[in-house]
């Protein structure tokens, strides 16, 4: 189920789903040969990542926004960031936007926000899956939180 | 905006639970990406490929496996349900399906041949025994793609690299099972050895292979199974499976592909020279794939500026091993790199293999991401000077 529970996190909008399933299915297809041995795993999420980040990349228009329509994701997280957001489709433009700047960090910050975050392991594991120490699996992390927040806060000044 | 503010998102987004409508998707894009593997007559390469050479091995890890599994079981599922109109022969399949060991005997008739029993045995997932007559015995174990034929009669063994496909009924169920163009019609009922049992016929477009299963309606067990095909000659082979039995105890030594002591042994057919070529060729292809779509995610990030060179490249996380190529290892980075000048055209040359020689071909790269393989020289060179126009 990793797959399917992986890039529906990734998109959360049925659209991009579709989107990203046809490009992961295709890059299995493309590099079949690599989904076997001790890198299997990385290539999964490597196949995983790519598709969602070429499925929003085809999703967001040329000024690099996505359009309002693109965003009614079905969320209803309660109160999930203090300060700037206040109703709910603003709200969901968040989590969108979050999801969005996750698709745009460099592989190995994505991997390990998804191991960290979106599938909740612990940070041995993820070291473990990333093949460094701790201590590095812990940097990835929080730079990519960096980026995030960086990649985020450029969004509330432009607001 | 806050750290704490994203990994509130983040955790939020982790705790989501997927809507059931989903899984339908997710089901749906595998299955019109299975039929458009079809349609280039590569679907049944693909699946097969997967299921029998990669999730059946134990080498492979439980994440990769579980992902593919997604789409596999996806694949058997539009397979299994659209094409079958009885979902009682669904209910026979699937005891087939769930077997974790399973024997039977076959006759095998031909025109011009007496009558030949064969004893086969399987051990899930890969392994199979095959007893045939005259103290024959084969072995397969379609992990390793290795199989060992045993002549205890001469005293000889003969080991073979070259995947078999043509497994007997057991593979021909498999077969069935991933090709969606097979049908299944019931064709009444009958007494076998004073049981009832209903029939089934199984059939395939542009396929003269036809096999009738009858099994028991009580349990949905397959009780005795009949097979024709023709062999590569056209001869026409008829075959008769009985005495089927599922998980029954069997012993795992009877799978070893060890040669007894005493007996001579052989090697044949490796993989052929073509065969390698051409897995090369695939793989540098797909290196170089990866290589452009790394290209890519930099030029988005990058006002569609593309990397000056390669090396660029490895903060967005492509390995070192993409930039080999399979088919010259001994170069450091095996392709050339030409950065595309703006405005970009689609179809501008921007990766080629790097060659001391031209030999059959090679794969070269385009600036919209696809790798096309150029057979003649003087087609590339002519792709190559475009750019220089440019």
């Amino acid at each position: 189920m990793f797959l399917l529970s992986v890039l529906w996190k990734l998109t959360g909008d049925k659209e991009l789903f579709t989107e990203a399933m046809q490009y992961a299915l295709l890059g299995m297809w493309e590099h079949i040969e690599k989904l076997n041995g001790k890198k299997a795993g990385a290539y999964i999420y490597r196949i995983a990542l790519t598709a969602n980040s070429r499925a929003w990349r085809n999703r967001i228009g040329k000024d690099g926004e996505l359009a309002k329509s693109r965003t009614n994701i079905d969320t209803d997280h309660g109160l999930l960031i203090v300060g700037q957001i206040h109703d709910k489709e603003n709200k969901s433009e968040w989590v969108a936007k979050v999801r969005q700047a996750i698709a745009r960090l460099p592989f190995k910050q994505g991997r390990a926000v998804v191991m960290r975050y979106l599938e909740q392991q612990d940070y041995k594991t993820v070291a473990e899956k990333l093949c460094c120490t701790e201590a590095g699996a812990r940097s990835h992390v929080s730079k990519a939180i960096a980026t995030l927040k960086s990649g985020l806060t450029a969004f509330i000044q432009q607001e | 905006m806050n750290d704490k503010n994203i990994e509130e998102i983040l955790k939020k987004v982790a705790a989501e639970d997927i809507p059931a409508d989903v899984h339908k998707i997710a089901q749906q894009v595998s299955a019109d990406f299975s039929k458009t593997l079809l349609q280039t007559g590569k679907q049944h390469i693909f699946w097969e490929h997967i299921i029998w050479e990669h999730i059946i091995r134990s080498s492979i890890t439980k994440l990769a496996a579980a992902a593919v599994i997604v789409a596999a079981v996806f694949i058997g599922i539009h397979h299994f349900g659209s094409p079958i109109e009885s979902t009682a022969f669904a209910d026979v399949m699937q005891n087939i399906q769930n077997a974790r060991t399973l024997t039977y005997q076959s006759v095998f008739t031909t025109e011009d041949q007496k009558p030949q029993v064969a004893k086969t045995m399987v051990l899930e997932p890969n392994l199979i025994r095959v007893e045939l007559p005259e103290g024959r015995v084969w072995i397969l174990d379609h992990g390793q793609g290795k199989t060992l034929l045993l002549d205890s009669k001469n005293k000889e063994a003969e080991i073979s690299t070259t995947p078999q496909k043509a497994l007997g009924l057991y593979d021909t169920f498999r077969q069935f099972r991933n090709n969606p163009d097979f049908s299944v019609r019931q064709i009444g009922q009958r007494e076998i050895d004073g049981m009832k049992v209903i029939g089934f016929q199984l059939t395939k477009e542009n396929d003269e292979n036809v096999i009738i299963v009858w099994a028991n309606p009580q349990n949905s067990l397959p009780i005795r199974i009949e097979q024709t095909t023709k062999d590569g000659d056209g001869k026409v082979i008829k075959s008769v499976t009985t005495n089927i039995i599922f998980d029954a105890e069997l012993d795992e030594s009877l799978f070893r592909l060890e040669v007894p002591e005493g007996y001579s042994r052989r090697f044949v057919d490796g993989p052929t020279e073509r065969s390698v070529k051409l897995k090369k060729r695939s793989q540098t292809g797909s290196n170089m794939k990866q290589i452009l779509l790394t290209c890519l995610m930099y030029a988005q990030d990058h006002e569609g500026q593309w990397p000056d060179t390669l090396q660029d490249l490895s903060e967005y996380g492509l390995a070192r091993d993409a930039l080999i190529n399979p088919k010259q290892p001994e170069r450091e980075i095996g392709f050339v790199y030409l950065k595309p000048i703006t405005p970009i055209s689609p179809q501008q040359v921007v990766l080629y293999e790097a060659y001391h020689s031209w030999g059959d071909g090679i794969n070269v790269g385009f600036a919209d991401g696809h790798v096309q393989f150029i057979e003649k020289e003087s087609d590339f060179k002519n792709q190559l000077n475009k750019v220089e126009r440019r």
